[in-house]
């Protein structure tokens, strides 16, 4: 089982991130899977507040919207 | 603290013992060998007469005393940024308690015509939608693009033209090292090979005995569930919301809420009920959820906000087109030798449209290499859709598979079997062949001589098992016998609602109107979500063990009144008795009644399975029989047989009427849906169920479902789940039954009677 | 949808008076008419209800011989009426293929004849078309697999979507229409307006005027009909091709016959080339096919409906076939 890498802000949705365990994750968070979608929760859409695209690699520290997770 | 236990494990029959470890206050695994009252039979939806006679009250017939409606205004441009939106006009209207925007600051941009702008809510639905039409909207229209193959071009107008700055460069943040590539319009690669690099694959299959090549294409295809997306939304106060939403999964939804609205998960609560189906486009507080919310709180009145039919198709979600590059290699024996699969699709706006799934785990193949890219295109955002990818990688494989089988003079079902070596796939095959009648087939293509000709294909299906856990079940026994069954999970018309009275039932000994269902509520802790295919396997070891639990306390009970201790007591019938002793019992009531302080409760948790996230295939085989008219174009499906497996079934009767839904969808698929968005305006052209074509009562086959019993022991009711496996190989199969009626292979879906008479010219 | 007034008269006086208020429609089954409303595209201040008017029920005997069928009775009515058997066949096999049995219990024989396009850009308020008023045709260059074969170049390449048409038309059926002042019968194919006399216009119908009647001519010997809705799906569904034929067969030989095609034009599209190769022959098979081929050999194809063609042809050699007495699906040539 691959570790988990939890490094995009907090508010990146898709689907998977309402069905899986924690530890099974990460096929969402790092892109593995082809067939995730992703939404922000602050816009519900798949731009960010900045208007751009909300995917995992996008969705990082430097953005202006980012938000950190608690948990980590 | 374990016990060891000995089960009967096994496909159908062919069971072998198995020991193994569960924990001391686990109930032993139902296994192959018991013989059940309730499960693996057939019980009728509890709800099942409250549904036909609209007693049921779905999100859609929520009314609350002041309830207002909403309704977006919605961008008619498919690509534009919003300058500016002036509300007086709508603020004036009749009825107009309230109209925001969707976003925070402007401008913003907006994608693809439908993508929602403002939001208003009024007395009435008719004044909500007048008034919508009211907000002015200044845009800045730009160029856009909503067909793949445009969109693939190097000068096509880009749908995401903002360019992040480049932050920290890759490596330095983890996870970036799956950064994908994005290039005009193209995300990706995402690239996944087993013993070969891109320039080896073609080689590869160039150097087997037989190939298969083939581009495939598949449409968008919509969800279109009975009840449109939607929430009614109401403040309790500043700091309490409560939500009735049509939505996949109570729990997660009222998380949304939660941390959208800065309130505690505690305060917020996500109700519902019965529901209209979601095929996985009904996740989270999503846009009207939010505007619900945000529009009670300025009302302070209950808002009630569902999508229009036309809205469900423009922005519900939609299972992504996909364009499939495929090259199959095999041996004279045909089996697989070599797998490339390029494919590039189109979640609108979005991501996900991978179809490499089945390539990689349907059949066993040493040498694989898959490249799945997203196209972006100014039309609606893909959802998750039942099976994501995989009815669209059916097509292209089993086509590719079959084609081969022709090749070699084999016999399509044969070169299936050649490639696998899966006991619960072959017991399938053996099932499904004899039920159809395969061996009766007709060896050779267009063999009719008649203008109309018949044909019979099949293909496979592949999903994977997987569940989640920590999902608390409550059972509470009260003085006067009533049992209840708690949990939060919703029941999206799948009847799991059913399936929880019939395990309570079953473990207690009780019949089931005794037992009383407590679902569809984020109070009642937390369930599974519906996606996945989890929901059964999700929720019901938890259930299970909770049933055991109260009837462990139920012996504590009973044991005084036998003079007993409580191990020797047993439940059967809805009485109690002294095991091996049934000449004095008591009734079920007469003990409960003497249950201190009147009540008691008990809560189980689901726990991971006894061997762990153990990767596990969930098969299924369909064969098909249609009838095409080679002068019209028009197809027929005649018949399908399926065989599913999902562990050990629970309910038979509602589980095959999810197969017989899926199949049904996939007729649908296979033969008439597709979203058509006009080239010139990107408009979808057929936003309503006339035109955008779906199987009615006159479209449907017959069906012969069938699901067999696969017990695996993994956990306390060895349950998996069939909501996606099911609707997998339909559009497949029945290309296969067409290419054998005709000759002719149809590489595009939806296969209308247009593309029907290209191929056969 | 806006807000409207309701009349519901009872006799027909009543009605044409209260059609006389401005923004006032006639409203029977409403089938149509409220799918226009619900999608913004007219806005009627009155809907008259004129579907509790007897005298619009009526089926009656014409002094020739002929049958007037009062323009209220149901389509589910006029599927099941016995005096259709026959020679008048293809009216009731087309009622009866038209829409679901719910529609067909409510719409009515006027009401079907007066209905608007199925063309989705006209039924889009997005669009201001050339039909609306507009300045183009967005299904020219758009999306228009199911538009027109022929007729299309006038501006407005939208189909007829009532069945019912097709049959009337291959049987030389007119319209009473009548209003305050008097009366007259007009035909079928005179009634539908194609775009190159009134782009805007589907019927001449004017304020004031309302149909009591479709008259039937009187059967003549030998006269035989057919019609056949080819779907796409088997449940509800427009045509991709329709055909309505009617002609008289003696000892196997076609006189004066008629071939409609629906879902091909703007109005029900007769074929004179088809006609003109069945006139005085004995129908076969391969006659049948030649009639298709001359009729198709017309068609002006739009840029996405070409295919649409073959399936059409399809259509029509099967229903000459039909209408005399050859099976098209016989095995072999």
């Amino acid at each position: 089982m691959e570790k988990t890498v939890i490094s995009h802000c907090r508010y990146l949705r898709t689907k998977m991130a309402y069905l899986a365990d924690e530890e099974d994750s990460h096929m969402w968070r790092t892109n593995k899977s082809s067939t995730a979608n992703y939404w922000c929760l602050c816009t519900m859409g798949a731009a960010g507040p900045d208007d751009n695209l909300v995917v995992p690699e996008r969705c990082q520290a430097s953005r202006s919207c980012y938000k950190e997770i608690d948990l980590v | 603290m374990t016990k060891d236990v000995r089960i009967q494990v096994g496909v159908a029959d062919n069971l072998q013992e198995m020991a193994l470890k569960v924990p001391k206050n686990d109930p032993r695994p139902w296994d192959g060998n018991d013989q059940l009252k309730y499960i693996g039979g057939r019980t009728t939806r509890l709800d099942g007469v409250a549904k036909v006679t609209g007693a049921a009250k779905y999100t859609f017939d929520m009314r609350l005393p002041g309830m207002l409606y909403g309704k977006f205004a919605r961008s008619p441009y498919p690509a534009a940024v919003v300058k500016s939106i002036d509300y007086s006009k709508a603020l004036k209207a009749p009825g107009v308690k309230a109209v925001l925007p969707m976003q925070e600051k402007l401008p913003f941009s907006v994608r693809f015509v439908g993508q929602e702008v403002a939001g208003v809510a009024a007395k009435t639905l008719n004044q909500a939608e007048e008034a919508a039409k009211l907000i002015e909207i200044e845009y800045e229209v730009k160029n856009f693009t909503v067909k793949l193959d445009d969109a693939m071009k190097e000068n096509a107008p880009l749908v995401w033209d903002v360019q992040v700055k480049e932050e920290a460069s890759a490596g330095d943040i983890p996870g970036q090292e799956n950064t994908l590539p994005q290039v005009g319009n193209i995300r990706g690669p995402n690239v996944s090979a087993r013993n070969a690099t891109k320039e080896e694959i073609d080689s590869l299959v160039n150097a087997s005995y037989v190939t298969s090549e083939g581009v495939y294409r598949t449409q968008v295809q919509t969800h279109s569930a009975m009840e449109t997306h939607g929430v009614v939304a109401k403040w309790d106060d500043d700091k309490h919301l409560t939500v009735w939403a049509s939505t996949q999964s109570t729990f997660r939804t009222r998380k949304d809420f939660a941390e959208r609205f800065e309130l505690p998960e505690a305060n917020v609560r996500v109700i519902t009920e019965h529901m209209g189906g979601g095929f996985g486009a009904k996740f989270g507080a999503d846009t009207f959820g939010v505007m619900a919310a945000k529009l009670s709180k300025v009302t302070q009145a209950p808002v009630f906000f569902m999508l229009d039919r036309k809205e469900e198709h423009w922005a519900g979600g939609n299972r992504p087109s996909s364009l499939q590059n495929v090259r199959l290699g095999a041996n004279k024996e045909g089996k697989l030798e070599a797998i490339k699969m390029l494919c590039h699709g189109s979640a609108g706006i979005g991501t996900g449209s991978g179809t490499g799934n089945p390539f990689k785990n349907l059949y066993p193949c040493e040498k694989l290499y898959v490249e799945e890219s997203d196209v972006f295109t100014n039309a609606g955002m893909g959802r998750a859709f039942r099976a994501p990818g995989h009815p669209q990688g059916i097509f292209a494989l089993e086509q590719g598979m079959d084609d081969l089988a022709y090749q070699l003079g084999l016999d399509p079902l044969e070169i299936r079997r050649r490639n696998t070596s899966h006991e619960v796939r072959l017991k399938e095959y053996e099932i499904g062949a004899k039920k159809f009648g395969w061996s009766q087939r007709n060896p050779k293509v267009a063999a009719d001589s008649g203008p109309i000709k018949r044909g019979v294909g099949m293909a496979n299906s592949v999903w994977y098992y997987f569940y989640g856990t920590g999902f608390p079940a409550t059972i509470q026994v009260n003085s006067d016998g009533s049992v209840e069954i708690m949990n939060g999970v919703q029941d999206i018309g799948t009847g799991i609602r059913t399936v929880l009275a019939m395990i309570v039932a079953e473990e207690l000994g009780l019949d089931i109107s005794e037992v009383k269902v407590k679902i569809g509520d984020s109070d009642l802790g937390a369930g599974p979500a519906s996606g996945g295919s989890q929901t059964t396997g999700g929720i019901t070891p938890a259930v299970r063990k909770a049933a055991y639990l109260a009837k462990q306390k139920m012996r504590e009970v009973a044991a005084p009144l036998f003079g007993v201790s409580p191990e020797q007591i047993g439940f059967e019938n809805g009485r109690a008795h002294v095991l091996g002793d049934p000449s004095t019992s008591l009734g079920w009531q007469q003990v409960a009644s003497r249950i201190p302080g009147g009540q008691f409760k008990v809560v189980a948790e689901r726990k991971k399975d006894y061997f762990g996230n153990q990767f596990q295939i969930i098969c299924g085989v369909q064969f098909a029989e249609v009838e095409v008219d080679t002068q019209t174009g028009v197809v027929k499906v005649k018949r399908v047989v399926a065989v599913h497996d999902c562990g050990r079934p629970m309910n038979r009767l509602t589980l095959e009427s999810q197969i017989n839904g899926g199949i049904i969808q996939g007729v649908s698929y296979a033969l008439f849906e597709n979203r058509l968005l006009d080239r010139n305006t990107g408009h979808m052209v057929n936003p309503n169920l006339e035109q955008y074509k779906i199987a009615g009562s006159m479209d449907i086959p017959e069906i012969d479902s069938t699901v067999i019993d696969v017990f695996k022991g993994h956990n306390s009711t060895s349950a998996m789940g069939i909501g996606e496996p099911a609707t997998v190989p339909t559009a497949g199969a029945i290309a296969n039954a067409i290419y054998h009626a005709t000759g002719a292979r149809i590489y595009d879906l939806p296969m209308t009677p247009d593309k029907i008479l290209a191929a056969l010219a | 949808m806006n807000k409207f007034e309701y009349a519901m008269p009872q006799d027909i006086p009543q009605a044409l008076s209260s059609v006389q208020h401005s923004g006032a429609v006639f409203k029977a089954g409403g089938v149509d008419l409220l799918d226009l409303m619900k999608e913004g595209i007219i806005a009627p201040s009155r809907l008259v209800h004129i579907n509790n008017i007897e005298a619009l029920k009526v089926i009656s005997r014409t002094k020739d011989g002929g049958l007037a069928l009062g323009a209220n009775l149901t389509i589910a009515e006029i599927a099941e009426l016995r005096e259709l058997s026959g020679a008048h066949q293809a009216l009731p096999q087309a009622a009866g293929s038209t829409a679901t049995p719910q529609i067909r219990n409510l719409a009515t024989l006027g009401g079907n004849l007066c209905q608007e396009t199925r063309c989705w850009y006209f039924r889009d308020q997005n669009f201001s078309c050339s039909h609306k008023g507009g300045s183009q045709c967005f299904a020219l260059q758009g999306e228009n697999y199911y538009h027109a074969l022929f007729d299309n170049k006038s501006g407005c390449v939208r189909v007829n979507a009532s069945s019912i048409s097709i049959a009337l038309v291959a049987l030389g059926a007119k319209l009473r229409i009548t209003s305050a002042e008097s009366s007259r019968d007009v035909s079928v194919a005179e009634f539908l307006v194609a775009p190159s006399q009134d782009i805007e216009k589907t019927h001449i119908l004017e304020r004031g005027e309302i149909i009591e009647a479709i008259i039937l001519p009187a059967s003549k010997p030998h006269q035989r009909s057919f019609y056949y809705k080819q779907k796409e799906k088997q449940s509800f569904d427009w045509p991709v091709a329709e055909v309505a034929v009617s002609w008289v067969q003696k000892g196997g030989v076609c006189e004066n016959p008629t071939v409609i095609l629906g879902a091909a034009a703007p109005t029900p599209w007769r074929s004179k080339k088809a006609e003109a190769v069945l006139a005085g022959q004995k129908i076969t098979k391969k006659l049948a096919e030649k009639a298709a081929q001359a009729a198709m050999s017309e068609a002006t194809p739009l840029s996405q409906n070409a295919n649409r063609a073959k399936v059409f042809e399809a259509v029509i050699a099967r229903v000459i076939s039909w209408a005399g007495g050859v099976d098209p699906l016989q095995e072999g040539k």
